[in-house]
């Protein structure tokens, strides 16, 4: 193992390698930052240029974006509650709260301190026991694969915030749009109107602009409207040390960190879901699993850290399966299988054996990428808290800008720029009828993998119910969702019951 | 002796001479053009999209930009050329799913729709395999055991794509009764025949190898017509008196009313590259497949008669 690192770095650790790794590592950390961008279309438009590159060069330029394009996200999403992708949709709960209370840069700090804390973690799982956890995520199947979006579902509940009935209506109305397009196993068109560009349905990304950043945008143009001029949020920069925040408080969050990290690790390694499912779910665990539940959302550091060290920790999840067995989880793995062909190189279950010097200068490539991400990071903290300073009137044209740029640019369709304008209304009109976005978007992710997969479950079982309850993996995720339903109905009893004794 | 020389001298003149006309007669190239893949970079009609491209622009003399727009099994790539201006600018790299496409009703569009120039891919390095845990050492067993026990036997598909076809196809001709059920995309079917919890898939070589080479998957036969001098071991399954051949064209297409010398100037470059040696290592590098060009009365003849057939076997590849 030792010597198969030594070639990696060897490998890797060549001047152009370095360069590459770290332009790599700028770029996707700004594809993240920029609302409307994300990691996918950094890899969507990098990917071309692999063509020309060695293998190992041009696999370490996909995996910097990837690397930087996750942790990138948390700058907007904590200075300006606009998730930078969706992977860092739950980073805003508590982000933004402690921007709102001048605390922007301590939250950055602690953001990007669990990222790297989270990178590093999945890169240590993937190196170590990549082959025989793929072995395992592959025993997942339909039956499993349905229980875990069915636990993933009941995350709504923690998510509706103050009312869970317009919570629920928030997260069915996602499930409900996800379903426009073609359907997943029979080919139906579904709620596409007649309109050719509907067929493929709504796309993830313009639709987490639109919810998130474009009503954001309108939002705050109603507020300077009515107090005739925009806030200005003040960072205070000054008496600001390092990342800061103290090293105790870090410390007091290393269960947290842990734990995130496990679940962004796990989530990642089951082909179909990744970070944009584990950054929500490291966020409602810790939540439940917190002694001050209450706390969350009001910008305390607990919520930066589950979701950030969890997403991150989905990355080097994704790479498990890819690297140990070929097979793609997500859309960007998909992009990094693409890349390997290319190559001639097809991965599979020989690449450890095959090609170990390309497998361990991958890991290499991982490792730099992470240290390269914690340092520009470091260092781009001021400029990022800076950038709030910016009269408003100067930054949200620009990301209304590229947030139309980037929906159209994931798949060349100018239909996705409606998308993004039309969510953009939805978005504003749940805002006015106090509907919390959030669970809205986990339905849009989740309610396809279970409509997906209990029919595909069907079809293998010849209609038959009973398989669903007789996998044992099944089973684990049918019973923690059970277990999740009760607890959020104790819960919301007991906050009803506080509410009312306090009333009256 | 010296007549033949003199007959040969003025063919080969005549011959350069209308060449060289034919060629004059268009100006196209005169700036960079765009051809639009229908799926997500990373794939393989990406993939013979790039290569082909890569060889074309020094022939061309003009830059060729890639555009990816994906969607609906490749409907929206499609319908975004039909609906460009036929200046010979901008293009479509696809393959027979457009086909497909419009007998599962996806789409009302066919290749009529547009004007087709040439086929520069014909991949027939479709295979069908079990899982290693699997019993069946052969073709014959796999039938034999589908026909104790009908039903029982799952093959991955994908609904709607040509996996479905391969699977249902294999149904019709062996005369049994397999449960082909969706399993999603190559990667996600690719895991349910590894761990089992199904049997029986179909699809390239290239998307395969992987675990054929690791011992993972067994190869039952080939769909080609014939043997793949690239793994001339596996027999067709033909030759297993099975008569099923799988196998899908990519080709590229105009917009409709696209100048015919265009079309012609086109396939005669595709036809130059098709036979560039580098070329043709790196596709079958890549994908297990030799290049193979067909000419645009030949692409139209196998389209006209592809279409006729999945309309007549249309439950082949929609569940009744």
């Amino acid at each position: 193992m030792l010597e198969s690192l030594a070639l990696g770095v060897r490998s890797v650790c060549t001047p152009v390698g370095l360069l590459i790794t770290l332009l790599g590592t700028v770029v996707g950390i700004i594809f993240g930052a920029v609302p409307g961008l994300s990691a996918t279309t950094a890899i969507v438009l990098c990917l071309p240029l692999t063509y020309k590159m060695s293998s190992i060069n041009g696999m370490a330029l996909l995996i910097s974006l990837f690397i930087g394009g996750i942790s990138g996200g948390l700058v907007s999403a904590i200075l300006t509650r606009i998730p930078g992708t969706p992977s860092s949709v739950a980073t805003t709960w508590d982000g933004y709260p402690m921007t709102q209370k001048g605390q922007g840069v301590k939250a950055l700090g602690i953001g990007i301190c669990a990222s790297f804390f989270g990178t590093l973690f999945s890169i240590i799982v993937l190196i170590f026991a990549a082959p025989s956890l793929a072995r395992v995520a592959i025993q997942f199947g339909a039956y499993e694969y349905f229980a875990v979006a069915v636990f993933s579902i009941t995350m709504m509940a923690t998510l509706s915030e103050k009312s869970m009935s317009k919570g629920l209506i928030s997260g069915l109305m996602g499930c409900i749009f996800a379903t426009v397009g073609m359907d997943p196993a029979g080919s139906q068109k579904r709620f596409t109107l007649g309109i050719r560009s509907m067929m493929s349905g709504f796309n993830i990304l313009p639709v987490l602009v639109g919810l998130f950043a474009v009503c954001e945008i309108i939002t705050y143009i109603e507020k300077a409207r009515n107090a005739k001029g925009f806030e200005v949020i003040d960072v205070d920069l000054k008496g600001v040390k390092g990342m800061g925040f103290t090293w105790k408080e870090f410390w007091g969050q290393k269960w947290n960190l842990l734990r995130s990290a496990v679940i962004g690790c796990i989530i990642g390694i089951l082909p179909g879901i990744g970070a944009s499912t584990s950054n929500v779910m490291a966020y409602t665990v810790a939540k439940k699993s917190s002694k001050h539940p209450e706390a969350f959302g009001t910008g305390i550091i607990d919520g930066i850290v589950a979701s950030e060290a969890a997403n991150n920790a989905s990355i080097g999840g994704a790479m498990v399966p890819l690297l140990a067995l070929g097979i793609p989880g997500d859309s960007v793995t998909a992009l990094l299988l693409g890349g390997l062909t290319l190559k001639g190189i097809s991965a599979g279950p020989l690449l450890f054996t095959e090609h170990v010097d390309l497998v361990y200068s991958i890991f290499i490539a991982m490792i730099l990428a992470s240290v390269f991400m914690l340092v520009i990071e470091f260092y781009g903290l001021r400029i990022f808290a800076k950038l709030l300073g910016l009269p408003k009137y100067y930054m949200l044209p620009a990301i209304f800008l590229f947030c139309v740029i980037g929906a159209y640019g994931v798949h060349n369709n100018i239909f996705d720029v409606w998308t993004v304008l039309v969510f953009g209304a939805v978005g504003f009109l749940f805002t006015k009828l106090d509907i919390p976005a959030s669970p809205f978007i986990l339905g849009f992710i989740i309610g396809p993998l279970a409509e997906e997969n209990l029919r595909r479950g069907l079809m293998l079982s010849k209609g038959s119910f009973l398989p669903f309850l007789q996998s044992p993996l099944a089973l684990v995720f049918f019973g923690l969702a059970l277990i999740s339903v009760v607890a959020s109905t104790v819960s919301h009893r007991k906050r009803i019951k506080a509410q009312k004794q306090s009333n009256g | 002796m010296k007549k033949l020389a003199t007959i040969l001298a003025a063919v080969l003149l005549v011959t350069l001479a209308l060449g060289s006309v034919s060629l004059a007669e268009t100006s196209w190239p005169e700036k960079t053009l765009e051809i639009v893949v229908p799926y997500k970079a990373g794939g393989d009609t990406d993939f013979h999209t790039r290569k082909l491209a890569e060889y074309l622009e020094p022939i061309l003399g003009q830059t060729i930009i890639i555009t990816n727009i994906e969607g609906a099994s490749g409907s929206i790539g499609m319908i975004d050329v039909m609906e460009s201006a036929p200046d010979g600018y901008k293009m479509l790299y696809f393959h027979e799913s457009m086909l497909t496409n419009n007998v599962v009703e996806i789409c009302e569009f066919t290749h009529n729709d547009l004007d087709v120039c040439a086929a520069s891919v014909v991949d027939d390095s479709y295979v069908l395999v079990v899982g290693a845990q699997t019993p069946y050492q052969t073709l014959d067993e796999l039938v034999a055991a589908a026909k104790e026990n009908p039903g029982d036997i799952a093959f991955a598909a994908s609904s709607g794509g040509y996996s479905y076809y391969c699977g249902r196809l294999l149904e019709e001709t062996a005369g049994i009764d397999l449960n082909v059920c969706d399993a999603g995309g190559t990667g996600a079917r690719n895991s349910a025949v590894l761990s089992n919890k199904m049997q029986v898939t179909a699809h390239v070589y290239g998307g395969l190898k992987p675990y054929i080479d690791s011992g993972e998957f067994r190869v039952l036969c080939a769909l080609g017509a014939e043997r793949n001098p690239l793994f001339p071991d596996i027999p067709t399954a033909r030759e297993l008196g099975y008569d099923m051949v799988g196998g899908r064209a990519y080709f590229l297409s105009f917009p409709k009313g696209t100048d015919p010398e265009i079309i012609a100037k086109m396939s005669a470059a595709i036809e130059q590259v098709c036979q560039n040696e580098q070329f043709i290592k790196e596709t079958q590098d890549a994908y297990m497949t030799t290049p193979s060009y067909l000419n645009t009365e030949e692409l139209q003849k196998r389209l006209d008669d592809n279409l006729a057939f999945f309309w007549a076997h249309r439950d082949l590849l929609v569940e009744e």
